[in-house]
């Protein structure tokens, strides 16, 4: 596996492996979207070598997104049938099953993240040694090309990033689609016509914002991070070689290059950063608008006896969890 | 905790941000509170009355509390983005500073790597941290704290589920971090290894493939990389625990709420509507406790950074400009004078590089330094511009203690082409230009052609405009010595240091070279620090170095007939009585 993926690489002009996924460590948001699922596809070669640890994973969360559903539906079966009708009786065994669903729920996520780390740290070591010997058996003048700290931040803060890629999202992304599609059923099977409502509203809202976020984001990001890459390469040129600088009495003229690059940066910075900044709020106002949205049709429903009190709650958990499932696909989406 | 909030001393400039981010956030907090309440109106009015009216009213209240919520959100964003990022560039700016005011003893002790994470990564991750901080360390503790009031108001019986669960959350939270933390430094630990492994391969590439160390290499990597990936494995399964436990406490409140619920509905009249409400509630406290919990573990990180970036901030030149300053009213002659100078890189260190080296090179002399490596040539002439100060006796020049006279000043007169040929990855022309940045082009090219270097730009595709660099033009050994040596030779310095700077450079070209610094129309006192015999033949004084003691000082032919080390350097690059290349 690993002869083959060598010369899939060496007849690349630039190896694919040892290009930048971004510089996650400081500016997480930034190449993101777009480079997240490339870096998977990409992972994935190293990660189907964990096989069984998957299928485990994989049999885990199945279980898990089935009884994060029973959780909401039993709370909506205790409100429905024993507290708006204050009807004791039988509660106390329905609330000892919601207890058992909930702990061998948080058992089974324990499990699964426990066999997940050491399949996603198992993969990072192959990765990393397989880089490690490529790196030896390059040709000498691919090391005139680069700097060592170029190479030295590729080897590390980006397989940092692919680490940082590979122990989130992987077990959110299939955890977070399964419940998404667990949660959309068992809502249009308790009530479609709410179902229809929660579903509407937020996938309009998410596809609505991001469109209109994504395309403002991805300019500045791109602004953005050009500016870093003058400031870094600016400061690590002049701080490496600060003794010429001394030498050479320049120490004021390189201040003031540096002032300006260092404003470029900030301002480009802000651009970026406060338009990225929009996504948590956006996000929050999209969730609690659907919240209203629900609430006030699910009330009025309720009133035309088209739904009940724990079904509407039920829809408000549901959505709940489409939330989040929704808002890291979207992160993910190219 | 400290050194990031002495840190915070950078918000200043930009404390209307500072403070607006946090009033915004307040309002935030109130409208996102008010929601369980409206829902409960929905509940207990709208629906249980039928009354649609209330129904639809509620709900388009809610619309309008979360659209000024999401405003409120928006602003507390932007505005915290402004102040971070004041801070940053400040604080970079700063730094970059301090970085211009260290000397070369300071420099030594801090390394290069080290100080350029200081001023990107470190600053970075404060400057996260203060926008974090200014969004959450309001958020939470406000949301916290709302929603345990608005519980308590609800119904005082159920609140008491609040009391129970938030500290067993917290402590057992507190549990996991405990473990988690020395596990994350372990991880920190091993990655160490594994740069290390790799740092040294980057460097040291053409060794490992030349010995065909490429086996034994891949295995020490193979090591630090499994010891790596057991701790990495180790700290990722300790800290996931926490979801599911708090996932769990929130659960076990729920159904205990419910327990509860029911009766008090049943009892005690308590609307349906406020148990649900009561639940929401709880969700909030709950997963806003979980929330903060990692707020806080990436605060304690972040310190780490505050801590190495203050400790540049505080450190202090080491040479300092003494009061009386003094300056040359014309162009120093150029008399240099050692006067029993000893000399050492760290006070603490009893072994000194240097001496009792006192010697005199007159104003228009060339004074040679021979010696084997690590008999502290390079150390001697680096004293003359005062790149460091002598711990004993004193270093003059025109008879003005060097230390007396302003850096800024004293290296306009003395120049230097160091050990190592450093270039810039600008244009040829600015970096000979270094010293001098208006210099014209006839200055520019004097130099570069004394130096022996004019031949070879004019061959370049764009001459003297051509980039060097790692995007720029591929330029030998021998080639970048010439550039530094011409970027010496630029500001015509009284004092002219080259620092075994010929090395790369062929015994012809050299002679070339010497003959041309012989020819300049101005005065210039000479050092060449040497390991080759042939670059010293001609000097005016040639200083024999043995483990920092001056053995012998005389030309050529008087050490050849006094000193018998000089007679043993030159036996061995010599055959048959002509010179060898294979000096070095």
């Amino acid at each position: 596996m690993a002869t083959d993926f060598q010369e899939k690489q060496q007849s690349a002009p630039a190896p694919p492996l040892m290009g930048r996924i971004g510089n996650a460590q400081t500016y997480s948001e930034v190449q993101r979207p777009q480079k997240t699922l490339e870096t998977l596809r990409r992972v994935w070669f190293y990660l189907r070598r964990q096989k069984i640890s998957l299928i485990l994973t994989a049999i885990m969360v199945v279980g898990t997104v089935c009884l994060d559903l029973i959780g909401p539906f039993l709370l909506g079966r205790v409100i429905d049938g024993h507290i708006i009708t204050r009807n004791l009786s039988g509660l106390s065994q329905i609330l000892m099953l919601m207890l058992l669903v909930y702990l061998s729920s948080g058992a089974l996520y324990l499990l699964q993240s426990y066999v997940m780390a050491g399949a996603a740290q198992r993969t990072m070591r192959d990765l990393r040694a397989d880089l490690f010997s490529r790196l030896l058996h390059m040709p000498l003048n691919f090391f005139d090309r680069r700097s060592h700290g170029e190479l030295m931040s590729r080897l590390t803060s980006d397989v940092e990033n692919i680490n940082q890629v590979l122990s989130n999202c992987v077990a959110q992304i299939v955890s977070g689609s399964l419940s998404t599609v667990g949660v959309a059923i068992a809502m249009f099977y308790i009530n479609p016509r709410l179902a229809a409502v929660s579903v509407v509203t937020i996938s309009l809202l998410t596809i609505l914002c991001n469109r209109w976020l994504a395309a403002k984001t991805r300019v500045r990001f791109r602004a953005q991070q050009a500016a870093l890459g003058r400031l870094y390469g600016f400061m690590e040129e002049t701080i490496g070689v600060q003794k010429v600088v001394k030498a050479y009495g320049q120490e004021k003229a390189f201040t003031t290059q540096f002032d300006v690059v260092n404003e470029d940066f900030r301002h480009a910075g802000i651009r970026a950063q406060s338009y990225s900044g929009l996504t948590g709020p956006m996000m929050n106002t999209i969730h609690n608008t659907a919240y209203a949205i629900v609430a006030g049709v699910g009330g009025y429903m309720a009133v035309f006896g088209m739904t009940t009190v724990g079904d509407t709650l039920l829809s408000k958990k549901g959505r709940n969890r489409l939330q989040p499932a929704t808002c890291s696909l979207n992160a993910y989406r190219p | 905790m400290q050194a990031l909030l002495k840190l915070l001393q950078f918000l200043r400039p930009h404390w209307r941000f500072a403070v607006m981010a946090p009033v915004l956030m307040l309002c935030e907090v109130v409208l996102d509170l008010m929601q369980p309440r409206l829902i409960q109106r929905i509940i207990d009015y709208g629906v249980a009355r039928s009354d649609t009216q209330v129904i639809l009213g509620t709900a388009s209240l809610m619309l309008c509390f979360m659209a000024l919520a999401g405003l409120s959100g928006l602003g507390c964003g932007y505005f915290a983005v402004r102040a971070a990022y004041g801070l940053g560039g400040d604080l970079r700016a700063a730094l970059f500073r301090k970085v211009q005011s260290l000397s070369f003893g300071n420099l030594d002790k801090l390394e290069t790597g080290a100080l350029i994470t200081r001023l990107t990564s470190d600053v970075n991750k404060i400057q996260e941290m203060v926008m974090m901080m200014m969004r959450g360390m309001v958020r939470m503790p406000l949301l916290m704290l709302g929603s345990l009031v608005m519980a308590a108001v609800i119904s005082p019986r159920l609140g008491l589920i609040f009391i129970v669960i938030l500290p067993a959350l917290t402590i057992a939270l507190i549990m996991i971090i405990r473990k988690t933390f020395p596990l994350y430094r372990q991880v920190q630990e091993g990655l160490d290894g594994v740069n290390t492994v790799m740092q040294e391969n980057l460097a040291g590439v053409r060794v490992v493939k030349a010995f065909a160390r490429t086996e034994y290499e891949s295995r020490r990597f193979a090591l630090a990389n499994n010891i790596l990936v057991q701790r990495m494995t180790d700290a990722v399964r300790m800290s996931s625990r926490t979801t599911p436990v708090m996932m769990l406490t929130l659960n076990v409140g729920v159904v205990a709420a419910l327990w509860i619920g029911a009766g008090e509905v049943q009892m005690a009249g308590m609307r349906v509507g406020e148990l649900v409400a009561f639940i929401n509630y709880l969700g909030q406290a709950v997963i806003t406790l979980m929330m903060f919990s990692t707020l806080t573990i990436q605060i304690s990180t972040a310190q780490a950074s505050a801590k190495r970036v203050l400790e540049l901030l505080e450190s202090e030149p080491i040479l300092m400009s003494p009061g009386h300053e003094i300056k040359f009213a014309s162009r120093p002659s150029g008399k240099v004078v050692f006067d029993n100078v000893s000399f050492n890189y760290s006070p603490a260190n009893p072994d000194l590089v240097l001496k009792n080296i006192s010697f005199e090179a007159e104003s228009g002399q060339t004074v040679a330094i021979l010696g084997a490596t690590g008999s502290g040539k390079s150390t001697l002439v680096q004293l003359i511009p005062r790149f460091y100060d002598v711990c004993q006796g004193s270093v003059t020049l025109d008879g003005v203690d060097v230390r007396k006279i302003p850096e800024e000043e004293l290296r306009r007169h003395v120049g230097i082409a160091l050990q190592e040929s450093i270039l810039f990855s600008t244009s040829i022309k600015n970096n000979i230009r270094l010293g001098e940045p208006d210099a014209s082009f006839e200055k520019l090219s004097t130099a570069a052609r004394n130096a022996q270097a004019d031949e070879f730009i004019r061959k370049l595709p764009d001459g003297y405009e051509a980039l060097v660099g790692q995007r720029g033009v591929n330029l030998s050994g021998g080639q970048k010595q010439r550039l530094a040596i011409a970027r010496a030779l630029l500001v015509q310095p009284s004092v002219l240091i080259l620092d075994d700077s010929t090395s790369a450079v062929d015994v012809r070209t050299e002679g070339l070279i010497q003959d041309a610094l012989e020819r300049n129309s101005y005065r210039q006192t000479r050092f060449i620090v040497a390991q080759r015999i042939s670059s010293v033949l001609h000097a005016d004084k040639i200083l024999v170095l043995d483990n920092g003691e001056i053995i012998a000082q005389g030309t050529h032919y008087e050490l050849l007939d006094a000193c018998e080390v000089y007679r043993e350097i030159y036996d061995s690059q010599t055959e048959n009585g002509v010179l060898t290349y294979s000096g070095n």
